[in-house]
């Protein structure tokens, strides 16, 4: 490919390209390169109201094949995994799924996660929960609770140290 | 016997890349008994000509192969080459190119598959016999179905001709989708105002025959000879005798939603459909009637002055004898509830509805109004691509939203000069004579053009519709408020579009709109010969490309019935009186009477496929153009090229073009898979499954057109039951079962072959 980005001289990498192809495939998502750039992703982001992440922008940089760029860059990382943006992409692309991808590939090669993160990993390992359930709206402002909903209580791990050992483990052994 | 001449096409380099023509032709050339050539073009007028001067120079020559491309392309073009020379039936093609050069990209493994195939087809060839034909009487009659714009035009056309049309349309009265819209692009001309006119001439014309309520239920017989049944609803009122005068639907008690103006407005259960129907006349809707459903009321019948009302009309059938078919049955608005494109509020309204509101006739007069409150919107937004562009929903482009949308939203302007008008749009698609220079007249109506696709529409809690969007233009993240939002909704098919694919065999796409027989070369033919698809059943379109089908649709009759009789191939079964028993198997499995109780068969009956053949336990029975030696000869061959191949029995329509499609569409799949072409998998008897194993090959591949789906009725149903007997016999024998598969398919379907193939494949590999 004969594209350079004058910003930064950063070329397109194409084997770095291909793997994310494949690592995709994985997960059942086609090849970023379908994108035809309708922004809807971008339209319903939840990161895009605070902190301005254009998931079209990143398949599109990722599509020419700017990847380090992407992965180095500080938008990867404000995308809040809520998938809307797979559930709705009329392609069937998965914007969330290249940024869980570049996320993974930053810290293997060394990065450290941005302070938020940090402390996002401290309340899973002490809590076993991403966030604690709490009440949702719907479209007419109402609340909902699990209870509500009928659904069963859940608790905490029992055995937090046994849980945090665990899942250190885990990490230890994926990198 | 003479010699057999095979004929190898380059095809430029379609084939010749990947297939190595000279080492093939090297190969062939040590038989004698063949005569051996290749062409660059064997299509072109010089490859033919190479063809008639082999047949010259070679007296003792009596059949030929051709290698070249799918016979679904180019079998026309050799056919009437050949039947200059010998009889139309004395060739084979080869299918070396859909079915070999653009699946393979190994030359080698290429050129030894294609070295199989044309093997198959110059021992098949050796037991073909010439075939002849018969002279059918036409009849000069067509049926139109739908009186859309497209089935008006093809009717006047057709009729002007000469010929004698039944126009059938299902709702009360002609016209279709175009007496709803307000205006047209690109001339902004009133709608109504075109289509009144054909109405009219329609009605009008002596050649045409109308039936409205009316929807075709059966079909049987051929081109030229064609038998339809059309059922027709009672319509409950007297056309000779109703003046429409209105005094009816004015007294009548029961309020119904009027579908005509898409619910806005309220009709009664008897009414004229709409200003200027064709025929204009009342009529009673069945299901909310009081009369018709509990016996009270009858209100209409007393008051009405001619004396029209008549509760004793009954539903009706009738048989129709044409010659030809052309089928305008158009789409529908695609239904988006339940989906983010749609938000349950009433100020969500589709361009169609707007189109209601912008017709001075229309539930409001012609006033634009929030239909929440009946207010003037302030602001008004259309989102294009509502649905379509979509895998999830409809993969296809629409066509027609991007031009109507900036019709109507220039209109908007012209009602609205102070109004906020936004447009939401993926790219604006305007090709077409004067469509570009449309929307750039929009342009300068300062229309806000939003280059970016909203996620989801939702409202404030007082009712005030919103929306997210970026706008990739300005870089922008923006929150637009809107009055009223119109959503450009994916078209698909109609519900008759989608019966009529049933009722008529026709095959469809896998957006399930009715697919040509070719899609550039010809566009309203479908594969069954004398049955044609025009306007928005075939596909979404404008007015303007739907007359255009039209216009070519009745071309395409006069060709076919423009003589008294027409030549058809007898293509059919023939019994030998020595071995028959008179078992009555075949006559059982005959889905078209088409075999006597004396045990003969009816030439024009008979549709080829073969059912009766798979059934006989004799051998007595043998369809001319695949008899048993022919598909017996034809698979040796095939094992004789390579031993290691999977033969892949397919059927003549969906099972074959699928194979085709995954050609063209160039999707690779083991080149040990060979087709051996079918007029129906019901021509398959158990022993003709059985029969590749006995000579070693891999596998056997059924490839069925899906059930329900069958050109012939319940082929795949009795392929089926072969197939299951198969595999009994198979593992009574100790022979692993899962090497013979059973593959429903559709036509546009290439990547589920490439897919089983692979399968097949894959599995082999493993048990090796």
């Amino acid at each position: 490919m004969g594209l350079t980005d004058l910003f930064n001289m950063s070329k397109p990498e194409g084997d770095k390209q291909k793997e994310l192809i494949r690592q995709l495939a994985v997960l059942g998502v086609k090849n970023p390169s379908l994108c035809f750039q309708c922004a809807k992703c971008t339209s319903g982001c939840e990161a895009m109201k605070l902190l301005e992440l254009q998931p079209h922008s990143v398949m599109a940089s990722v599509k020419t094949g700017f990847l380090d760029e992407m992965m180095n860059s500080d938008v990867i990382w404000a995308c809040v995994g809520c998938f809307k943006c797979k559930e709705r992409c009329p392609q069937e692309m998965s914007p969330v799924d290249v940024m869980f991808i570049l996320k993974n590939w930053y810290v293997m090669s060394g990065g450290s996660l941005p302070g938020d993160y940090q402390n996002l990993l401290q309340g899973i390992l002490s809590t076993g929960y991403i966030q604690e359930p709490v009440e949702v709206l719907d479209k007419d402002n109402k609340g909902w609770s699990r209870e509500k909903l009928g659904l069963p209580k859940r608790g905490h791990p029992k055995n937090i140290n046994g849980f945090m050992s665990a899942l250190s483990q885990l990490a230890a052994e994926k990198l | 016997m003479g010699k057999t001449a095979v004929f190898l096409c380059h095809c430029g380099d379609n084939i010749a890349a990947t297939v190595d023509i000279e080492k093939l032709k090297k190969e062939f050339s040590k038989d004698k008994n063949l005569v051996v050539k290749n062409h660059m073009f064997l299509c072109s007028e010089a490859g033919q000509q190479m063809i008639l001067d082999t047949l010259d120079k070679n007296k003792d020559v009596d059949r030929l192969v051709i290698a070249s491309c799918s016979p679904k392309h180019h079998w026309n073009i050799f056919k009437d080459c050949v039947k200059q020379k010998l009889n139309a039936y004395m060739f084979e093609m080869a299918n070396i190119r859909e079915h070999c050069s653009w699946v393979h990209s190994d030359r080698e493994e290429a050129t030894k598959k294609a070295y199989s195939i044309i093997k198959g087809a110059i021992n098949k060839v050796q037991h073909h016999e010439p075939i002849g034909t018969v002279d059918v009487p036409v009849k000069r009659d067509v049926l139109v179905i739908g009186a859309g714009i497209a089935g008006m035009h093809a009717s006047l056309e057709l009729a002007d001709k000469g010929f004698h049309v039944y126009l059938v349309e299902k709702e009360a009265s002609i016209g279709g989708n175009m007496t709803k819209l307000g205006r047209t692009f690109p001339t902004d001309d009133c709608s109504m105002c075109t289509v009144s006119p054909i109405m009219n001439e329609v009605k009008a014309h002596p050649n045409i025959e109308l039936l409205t309520l009316s929807e075709v239920v059966g079909l049987s017989g051929r081109v030229g000879d064609y038998n339809v049944t059309v059922e027709t609803k009672p319509r409950y009122v007297d056309l000779d005798r109703c003046t429409a005068c209105g005094l009816c639907t004015e007294k009548c008690p029961v309020s119904i939603p009027n579908n005509y103006n898409l619910g806005l407005d309220k009709t009664k259960a008897i009414h004229i459909p709409f200003d200027g129907s064709v025929p204009n006349a009342a009529f009673i809707e069945e299901e909310a009637c009081l009369k018709i459903n509990k016996g009270v009321c009858g209100i209409c019948e007393k008051v009405c002055p001619a004396d029209a009302v008549d509760f004793n009309q009954k539903k009706e059938r009738r048989e129709l004898k044409v010659g030809a078919i052309v089928v305008a049955t158009g789409y529908q608005q695609t239904d988006l509830s339940n989906t983010e494109y749609y938000y349950e509020h009433p100020d969500v309204i589709t361009g169609l509805e707007l189109e209601r509101m912008i017709v001075p006739s229309g539930p409001t007069g012609g006033k634009v109004v929030c239909p929440s409150d009946g207010r003037e919107p302030k602001t008004i937004t259309f989102i294009q691509c509502a649905g379509s562009r979509d895998k999830r929903h409809k993969e296809y482009c629409s066509n027609i939203c991007c031009m109507y949308s900036i019709k109507n939203a220039k209109i908007m302007r012209a009602k609205f000069p102070d109004a906020t008008i936004n447009m939401c749009y993926i790219d604006i698609r305007a090709p077409g004579r004067r469509n570009e220079e449309y929307y750039a007249l929009a342009r300068e109506k300062n229309i806000n053009m939003i280059m970016g696709r909203p996620s989801q529409i939702m409202d404030t809690p007082d009712g005030r519709l919103f929306f997210d969007v970026f706008d990739k233009a300005t870089n922008k993240f923006m929150r637009v408020e809107s009055d009223l939002i119109v959503l450009a909704t994916a078209l698909e098919p109609s519900e008759g579009t989608k019966r009529m694919a049933e009722v008529l065999h026709l095959q469809y796409g896998m957006d399930k709109f009715l697919s040509p027989l070719h899609v550039k070369i010809a566009p309203v033919d479908t594969t069954t010969e004398g049955i044609y698809i025009i306007g928005t059943a075939e596909g979404p379109k404008s007015i303007q490309d739907s007359i255009t089908d039209a216009g070519a649709a009745a071309s395409r009759v006069a060709t076919i019935l423009k003589d008294d009789v027409a030549t058809v191939d007898l293509t059919t079964a023939v019994i030998d009186p020595d071995k028959c028993t008179r078992c009555g198997l075949c006559r059982e499995a005959c889905r078209y009477g088409a075999i006597t109780e004396s045990y003969e068969v009816v030439d024009m009956a008979c549709k080829g496929c073969g059912k009766c053949v798979s059934v006989c336990p004799e051998d007595a029975i043998e369809i001319r153009h695949l008899t048993k030696a022919q598909l017996r000869a034809q698979v040796d061959g095939i094992l004789e090229g390579d031993p290691d191949s999977v033969i892949a029995y397919t059927t003549e329509t969906c099972g074959y073009n699928a194979a085709d499609i995954a050609g063209t569409s160039r999707m690779e799949y083991p080149p040990m898979v060979k087709v051996v072409k079918l007029p129906c998998v019901g021509r398959l008897s158990v022993e003709d499954i059985l029969y590749p194993f006995e000579k070693g090959a891999k596998g056997v591949m059924i490839f069925a057109c899906p059930k329900g789906l069958c050109h012939y009725v319940d082929g795949t149903e009795a392929a089926e039951e072969k197939y299951m007997k198969a595999r009994e016999i198979l593992e009574e024998k100790g022979v692993d079962v899962n090497r013979l598969r059973f593959v429903e398919i559709l036509t546009p379907d290439g990547q589920k072959f490439q897919r089983s193939c692979r399968e097949m494949a894959e599995y082999l590999k493993g048990v090796q």
